[in-house]
């Protein structure tokens, strides 16, 4: 896997500002993406996984939002500091994105293939019935029946995994290299969540598209993965290739979240839960954001917030008590 | 659609029948009746019986309802006691006035509010949102009279920029139409920069919410992420969603619009349903009072069933319902 | 309000501290707006001006004095005098008890009368409901102004006919809103918490599902004022309201129709005007403040 990343994620630092005080919705995230693959990005509501790549696209709204610093390389372009037109060149083209909500993520007011259509023709210069044509193709592609008849459709007379697939054939009308996907079957009923994934991985492999893959839901991750990162309080804490920290989750945050997925073995068992509550984005507790709720704490994760560090080529981990096993100084 | 259309139009009929009603028990319930005014303090209780008998005062109150209503289906309110004319032929006379007044300031309400409105939401908090709040609060809170005499006393009278009254200059009657148009759009300057303003007032503040709800939706996020240019996302995606409460708004400030516009004429002196409404009730011609009830009424009812038209027009989840 | 609280306060009965907190969050809220919390201070000068000035100023509204006819404005009448020389400072604060206190009385009665018809359309639904919104409907369809003085004209024109009239023809607009929120309550959980232990209906209706509307009623109620206050002063202008020599806001300006006042006496009419202007301006701001509290969706 150790290729040349297609996007890089350095330092990315994306904050909130209000009344009641500054949210540090994603504070120094840093994560590569490589060609063809799918990263997990896994963590509870309100880590800064939607806000990082959010990021990502440039679609924060500024204000009360504001990106406070990092890069986002992509295509040899640094993302922060690109013109607003060479975002749009990326956008929906280059890097495209699908949302948790296919209910209201589609425009009620225009027809199905007309939103298709209208992402191909700002990106490739084809006539709008090219375009169209174009899209009928895609609704076939993500397994819409009848594609010419509810091409000519409004979003309201489709059902939720209807809508869903939709937007894929969106997101992917203009074959991007890049995927990024909300949460996009949470909204959606457990099998019509399977068909979803299955086709998702379908369209991937034809595509050799990379997917950045936002859930809260581990069984998913490990489904479409390949590797994982786990976020809490808008930071990494850890990285790693799916089967390994599937195996041997490290940081306590992460056993946390195992332990507390039902799976046949726990059948009769009390779930495990992790104590205590997802703190209050604006207001931190001092050094690592998770020692409150960590078995393991110790006197300097309340002084001092660990930073990502290597353990292996493939696993990063921010956690002062694996440092310390590890034999890595404090510094 | 059609069954739409057929469902609006059934439930304007109740409507209309208790709009006639009211109108009719109010005509009833006038000093002296519907007959009062005919009637000659002279003359004898036989005469006056006469004259009841003919007009139908005797009959029982549904007849009397029923006649009214099939006189009224045919266009037949009576006669204005003062103008000693059919009320309809006197409403025909003075009707156009008042729509080219309200039509014109509902236009350059729209033209004004709706663009300014859709601005301000897009850069809330800056400078522009704040300052077309700060006139739109001001648009709504100042008495159309006010403002009018204000305008009058400073574009009139301080200034002799515009005529003081009435809506056309009685020394041109002979002149060329174009010279004629000049003049009319030189009287109407004034009403319509009244009018005009506190429509566009409220229609900012309309747009400005609608836009504001809209452009936090999740579609218009699709939107600017399939890598549409910002003026693409707002005008196409955002405003034509933003459009449809805006046109039940519409539909439902047709009765304000005429209100202002009867206003706003009884201020500069304009010969329209206003001022002789105003004259009407002063000289008790009810005949003609309850006749321009009744026309306004219908018009409100049509303009709220066009609306309901455009409103289907522009959202599809109606039009196939 | 979230279903928590109220299914809470259903099963007890009574306020608890959640729906306390309610309320207490919209005043905070309330009290950020500084514009607002401005305009609640000057709306109350207003307010207390009519109810004070009249009874210290030296001058009665109807005292004349051909002697101090027609003075522009001085230390012995801050605001002059007008044709037959009455103090206008007095007759403008008289005119803001009259006018303040007819729109107050219009929107009280009028939110009697719209919560009323609105909580039986929106709870009983169907025949009953659909009667009561044609009803709403025809109201909404008369030209306002026009069967407003159609009425006082008929009906001779004191402030008791005045307010009825205009309460009985703006109540609609309050009961299609309490109908809305009602509709949408019913559907909630704790409403069929409420059917569960068989609390009766209208018991459900006053004790239960009104609390929950009544912060919109608020709401709307203070936009209400504002608007009503522009109508009866439209009416007294066009002297179709409360006549001479009773001065109101309304038929104070309405001195400026006649053209020898519009060119020389701006006195007689510019401060009612402004008095209006300024009330209006204030009833308004407090109601958008006090609805981006209570609904903090419609903020933004």
């Amino acid at each position: 896997m150790k290729e040349k990343p297609i996007l890089e994620v350095k330092n990315l630092k994306t904050y909130f500002y209000s009344d009641s005080g500054t949210v540090k919705a994603a504070d120094d995230v840093s994560f590569e993406v490589y060609p063809e693959e799918t990263l997990g990005i896994v963590g509870e509501s309100g880590c800064g996984k939607s806000i990082t790549c959010m990021s990502i696209m440039q679609l924060i709204e500024t204000p009360p939002g504001k990106y406070e610093g990092g890069e986002i390389i992509f295509d040899g372009i640094d993302i922060m500091k690109a013109s607003k037109k060479q975002i749009m060149e990326i956008r929906g083209n280059k890097i495209s994105m699908i949302f948790q909500e296919p209910m209201t993520s589609l425009n009620p007011v225009f027809r199905v293939a007309d939103q298709i259509a209208e992402a191909i023709m700002i990106h490739q210069k084809i006539s709008k019935k090219e375009a169209r044509e174009e899209a009928v193709l895609m609704l076939g592609k993500v397994g819409i029946p009848n594609p010419e008849r509810v091409a000519k459709d409004y979003p309201f007379s489709l059902s939720g995994g209807m809508r869903q697939r939709v937007m894929i054939a969106m997101a992917l009308a203009c074959k991007p290299k890049i995927l990024i996907a909300d949460e996009p079957t949470t909204a959606l009923d457990v099998t019509i969540q399977a068909q979803v994934l299955q086709l998702m991985n379908d369209l991937k492999k034809d595509y050799k598209t990379s997917v950045i893959f936002i859930t809260h839901d581990l069984g998913v991750i490990a489904e479409m993965s390949d590797r994982v990162m786990v976020m809490y309080a808008g930071k990494v804490v850890e990285l790693a290739d799916v089967e390994e920290l599937f195996t041997e989750p490290m940081h306590p945050y992460t056993i946390g979240l195992m332990k507390s997925k039902p799976d046949m073995k726990t059948t009769g068992d009390r779930l495990t839960v992790i104590q205590g509550n997802v703190p209050n984005l604006n207001q931190l507790p001092t050094g690592c954001a998770f020692h409150p709720r960590c078995p393991y704490a110790m006197d300097i994760c309340r002084e001092k917030a660990p930073d990502l560090r290597d353990l292996s080529s493939s696993r990063k981990i921010a956690c002062w008590k694996e440092f310390q096993e590890e034999g890595m100084k404090n510094e | 659609m059609r069954t739409y259309i057929i469902r609006r139009l059934a439930q304007m009929v109740p409507v209309f029948l208790g709009i006639m009603l009211i109108l009719f028990l109010l005509l009833q319930l006038a000093p002296g009746g519907p007959t009062g005014m005919l009637m000659d303090p002279r003359m004898s209780a036989e005469q006056k019986q006469e004259l009841a008998e003919k007009y139908g005062e005797n009959k029982p109150f549904y007849e009397k309802f029923i006649s009214w209503m099939a006189d009224a289906a045919k266009g037949n309110f009576g006669n204005s006691i003062t103008h000693k004319k059919p009320v309809v032929e006197v409403i025909k006379d003075f009707i156009g006035n008042t729509f080219l007044l309200a039509i014109v300031s509902l236009l350059v309400g729209l033209f004004i509010g709706v663009p300014i409105g859709i601005v301000s939401a897009t850069k809330q908090y800056s400078a522009v949102d704040y300052g077309t709040t700060i006139f739109s609060l001001i648009g709504v809170s100042l008495p159309a009279f006010f403002f009018g005499l204000l305008l009058l006393k400073i574009f009139a009278v301080e200034l002799p920029w515009f005529p003081i009254f009435g809506l056309t200059n009685p020394l041109l009657r002979k002149a060329d139409w174009i010279v004629r148009a000049i003049d009319k759009a030189h009287h109407l300057v004034l009403p319509v920069t009244v009018l005009g303003l506190t429509q566009a007032a409220s229609f900012m503040r309309y747009t400005r919410s609608s836009m504001l709800e809209v452009i936090r939706q999740d579609y218009v996020r699709t939107a600017r992420a399939k890598g549409l240019r910002d003026k693409v996302v707002i005008y196409k995606h955002a405003f034509r969603n933003a459009m449809i409460p805006i046109i039940t708004l519409l539909g439902f400030s047709i009765p304000g619009l005429i209100s202002g516009a009867l206003m706003t004429e009884t201020i500069f002196s304009l010969p329209g349903l206003g001022k002789i409404s105003v004259e009407a009730v002063g000289q008790r011609n009810y005949p003609l009072i309850l006749g321009i009830n009744a026309m306004l009424s219908i018009v409100t009812l049509l303009s709220a069933l066009i609306a309901d038209l455009l409103y289907a027009t522009a959202d599809p989840r109606i039009r196939y319902d | 309000m979230t279903s928590n609280t109220t299914v809470s306060k259903c099963l007890t009965g009574r306020k608890d501290k959640q729906v306390e907190s309610f309320w207490s969050s919209i005043f905070k809220q309330f009290r950020k707006n500084k514009l607002a919390v401005v305009s609640f201070y000057v709306l109350l000068v207003i307010i207390l001006a009519c109810i004070f000035v009249p009874i210290f100023s030296p001058y009665t509204m109807e005292q004349t004095n051909m002697q101090e006819k027609s003075l522009p404005p001085s230390a012995a009448h801050w605001f002059g005098t007008d044709d037959i020389g009455r103090d206008l400072f007095t007759r403008l604060f008289v005119g803001g008890r009259i006018s303040l206190g007819i729109s107050l009385a219009v929107v009280a009665l009028e939110c009697v009368i719209g919560i009323l018809l609105g909580t039986l359309a929106g709870y009983y639904g169907g025949f009953v409901d659909g009667l009561i919104m044609r009803i709403a409907d025809i109201f909404l369809c008369f030209p306002f102004l026009i069967i407003c003085i159609t009425i006082v004209s008929i009906f001779s024109s004191g402030p008791v006919t005045l307010i009825v009239t205009l309460a009985v023809l703006s109540w609609p607009s309050i009961a299609r809103i309490v109908r809305a929120q009602i509709l949408s309550l019913r559907e909630l959980e704790y409403m069929e918490a409420c059917e569960a232990l068989g609390i009766s209906d209208s018991r459900r209706m006053f004790r239960h599902l009104l609390p929950n509307v009544m912060a919109y009623v608020i709401v709307y109620a203070t936009l209400g004022i504002a608007g009503t206050i522009l109508t009866e002063t439209s009416l007294s202008f066009l002297g179709m309201g409360i006549r001479f020599p009773i001065p109101t806001w309304g038929n104070l300006i309405q001195a400026a129709r006649n053209p020898a006042v519009l060119d020389k006496y701006w006195w007689y009419w510019v401060p009612s005007g402004v008095a209006i202007f300024l009330t209006v301006m204030c009833w308004n701001i407090i109601g958008d403040a006090l609805r981006d509290a209570v609904d903090p969706k419609m903020k933004r």
